[in-house]
């Protein structure tokens, strides 16, 4: 299939592109928060994303609850559970080194993914957004009013993540405890406390993300594994740790398989991902804007 | 000296795995005193900091700070008792600024940090310059120069020195003495962990020498700087 090579085509090819970077964004965040503060690589993450779709369309659909409501039901739930998850599952499996948790972040994803089914079934679901049909409309370049709002609620909660990090005591102890950890036990930071602490944030935003994205993307239970792997391979192009190469990966990464989707095939949409990750290992294996350790 | 210590070792063995790092090691600091751990590397002087911070903990013995046994209370508990490490290789938040860095030092404190703030800028005045700058940025003296500042801005009554003098020029290291002596003056106790043992020796009242996670000499640094194993391992003499 040959599409259109003008300029508003491209156009719209970028704005959806930039829609489905907010998806990655998110749940990337929560990712590099937790590998760069406990060197965990959480890919229960993606369950969490997945749990957050169905609370919003439970929500909505039996709990007669209003669609922005549910979002942060959903961001609540996943925050919980990732804290949760965090407490039991990975800070007392840590010390006995990183690989233990890598494969039991694998466990929990698919715990998680297979009560899914059996609780929720295997149809796909799509939640009715609150904004139905309208859309905005410039020179033939439309934007969905639900877009425009997902794209807005992203803006929101990644300046809130940037400013939290950045001027709130527990923000400050965030980054101290990525950056220096011996340090951050030395000046009296509770590394149990700030550990849990970045599990939950980073379980509010796969959460949110999952709730923001069921009204435009259909969904079943194993979204879950299909967005944390895109995820992770976004936060290794970007660099691991890194918040803005997070937030740049996902772009990258989104604009790259949308236009590839467009131009080429649907089906080498996925392969740009990891082709991308890939080419990061070998030409800058810290990532985009990662820094090798020092 | 008279009264109690402010920081008591007593008996204490350390295992790193089934690597013994010390050995039945006891020592005392009195208030007011800067002592000095002087031995090789893998003597077990950066151990018996760990240990008094509660980083590590010991398989046997005792630590008592002001009378209290600090064993089983983790790092955060100890700075609150009044115990700061500045630990080997500076470790500074690279990626804050200076005075970040400062305020992280004041973790578990409330309050105005004003004046703490300005203590260390008289005891460092560069870092006032420098203090909007990332400290990554900074020289490794001046690195040196902020994680003192950042363990005094926990208000400590006894500050741990990790290897103050490690890598930094011979009028940095200067500098820094001088500004350890300084503090020691206002009242701040100092365990001070030095390979340089020309620098600890003019720094410290006394002082124990450790070898293989052992004391085996102890002494004023009058006694020390005249002691023949010393003067033959250390000091080239």
């Amino acid at each position: 299939m040959r599409r259109a090579v003008d300029v508003v085509t491209i156009l719209q090819f970028g704005v959806n592109g930039l829609f489905v970077a907010t998806g990655y964004a998110l749940v990337a965040l929560g990712l590099t928060l937790i590998f760069g503060v406990l060197h965990v690589a959480d890919f229960a993450q993606g369950a969490l994303y997945m749990l957050g779709a169905y609370v919003s369309f439970y929500a909505t659909q039996a709990g007669g609850v209003g669609y922005f409501a549910a979002v942060a039901l959903a961001m609540a739930t996943g925050a919980v559970l990732a804290a949760l998850n965090g407490g039991v599952v990975y800070l007392p499996l840590q010390r006995h080194g990183g690989s233990l948790t890598f494969v039991a972040a694998l466990g929990v994803l698919l715990i998680l993914q297979n009560a899914a089914l059996w609780w929720f079934g295997g149809d796909f679901r799509l939640v009715p957004s609150p904004f139905g049909d309208g859309k905005f409309s410039a020179g033939g370049v439309v934007l969905t009013h639900h877009q425009a709002f997902v794209l807005g609620a992203t803006g929101c909660l990644v300046l809130l993540l940037w400013a939290g990090l950045r001027y709130t005591k527990p923000g400050k102890a965030l980054r101290a405890m990525a950056q220096q950890p011996e340090a951050a036990r030395l000046v009296g930071i509770d590394i149990q406390r700030v550990g849990l602490l970045a599990f939950a944030v980073a379980g509010g935003l796969a959460g949110g993300a999952g709730a923001l994205m069921a009204p435009v993307r259909a969904f079943d239970p194993h979204i879950g594994a299909v967005v944390i792997l895109k995820s992770f391979a976004i936060v290794i192009f970007g660099g691991m740790g890194s918040v803005p190469g997070a937030i740049v990966g996902a772009a990258v990464v989104a604009l790259a398989e949308t236009f590839t989707a467009a131009y080429l095939a649907a089906e080498f949409a996925d392969l740009v991902a990891f082709g991308l990750m890939i080419v990061a290992l070998f030409a800058r294996p810290q990532g985009l804007l990662g820094r090798l350790p020092t | 000296m008279g009264g109690e210590a402010l920081l008591e070792l007593d008996r204490v063995t350390v295992f790193y795995g089934r690597v013994r790092a010390l050995q039945e090691v006891s020592l005392q600091v009195w208030p007011g005193e800067v002592v000095a751990l002087l031995g090789s590397n893998g003597a077990g002087k950066s151990t018996a900091l760990r240990l008094v911070s509660g980083l590590v903990a010991p398989a046997a013995g005792r630590v008592r700070f002001r009378e209290r046994d600090l064993v089983g209370l983790g790092p955060a508990s100890i700075v609150r008792l009044g115990i700061a490490h500045c630990p080997e290789g500076r470790k500074v938040f690279p990626e804050m600024t200076v005075r970040e860095n400062l305020e992280m030092g004041a973790y578990t404190r409330r309050g105005s940090l004003e004046a703490d703030l300005e203590r260390v800028w008289a005891l460092f005045p560069v870092l006032r310059q420098r203090q909007h700058q990332l400290a990554g940025s900074l020289s490794g003296g001046e690195q040196q120069m902020l994680a003192i500042g950042r363990a005094l801005m926990a208000r400590p009554a006894l500050l741990l020195l990790d290897e103050p003098s490690m890598g930094l020029a011979p009028a940095v290291v200067q500098e820094v003495a001088r500004a350890i002596r300084s503090l020691n003056a206002s009242g701040t106790t100092v365990l001070l962990v030095e390979q340089n043992v020309h620098v600890a020796l003019r720094i410290a009242h006394r002082g124990y020498v450790l070898e293989n996670g052992r004391v085996v000499v102890s002494g004023t640094a009058e006694e020390l700087s005249r002691d023949d194993r010393v003067r033959r391992a250390y000091l080239g003499a």
